[in-house]
């Protein structure tokens, strides 16, 4: 019983990452990486770029997940 | 599919994208080219150097000096003067590369954007600091000019 939780947490766990993974990927390369480009290396810029928006990315994520837990448990 | 880059890797491809190696680069790269310019500039204008009779000037030869010299030893007078030339015009260009590749490179930073302006920009900076030996006037002249060869040279090459 308590593997079948752990399971279902680890697929759950998965499932959101994988969702996180997707949508930084979507979001960061709208952002970044320009419509025209000629050359297939990552330019200065660019790489500059995307790890901004990775580490706003990620920290958002945990302020508003951190948020919605204290929403959900508010009597501690 | 699958390349996970190892530590000392992950390490050299970021120096190798630094600022401070691109600027590196750039100087290594403007001291060659300037030398080049330099040895052809210098093939172009061997200089006559003038003699007035009587006054002394202190790095030339005097006519009798260079009548005395034998053919390979005028080979090698000129070889080394044009060496120097060389030499002296590699090291403007060096600075001139390494100001340019070093500040294009920050910009570009700052901006977290690759376009255009990043090198107009860092032609204006280059051309204003070079310029401002020379008074403020003459160093906003030169920005605008090497940032208007750095357009040129942009556009030709493609953006």
């Amino acid at each position: 019983m308590a593997s079948q939780i752990d399971t279902m947490a680890s697929e759950v766990e998965l499932e959101a990452i994988t969702d996180l993974f997707q949508k930084l990927i979507q979001s960061c390369q709208q952002k970044c990486i320009a419509q025209n480009y000629k050359d297939d290396q990552l330019t200065k810029g660019e790489l500059v770029c995307i790890d901004r928006c990775v580490a706003k990315f990620l920290e958002v994520h945990d302020i508003v997940g951190k948020k919605m837990n204290d929403a959900n448990t508010p009597q501690q | 599919m699958n390349y996970t880059e190892v530590e000392a890797e992950r390490r050299v491809r970021q120096f190798m994208e630094s600022c401070g190696f691109k600027a590196g680069i750039g100087t290594v790269g403007g001291f060659g080219f300037g030398a080049l310019i330099g040895l052809f500039m210098a093939s172009m204008n061997i200089g006559m150097p003038m003699e007035m009779p009587g006054v002394k000037m202190p790095g030339q030869k005097t006519f009798a000096q260079r009548q005395s010299m034998s053919a390979l030893e005028t080979v090698k007078d000129m070889g080394r003067e044009m060496g120097t030339r060389a030499y002296s015009t590699g090291k403007n260009f060096a600075l001139m590369s390494a100001i340019f590749a070093g500040s294009e490179c920050l910009i570009e930073s700052h901006r977290a954007k690759h376009d255009m302006l990043n090198s107009v920009s860092a032609g204006c900076f280059t051309g204003g600091v070079l310029g401002l030996r020379a008074g403020p006037a003459a160093g906003a002249f030169g920005c605008m000019g090497f940032a208007a060869f750095s357009a040129a040279i942009d556009l030709y090459m493609g953006h």
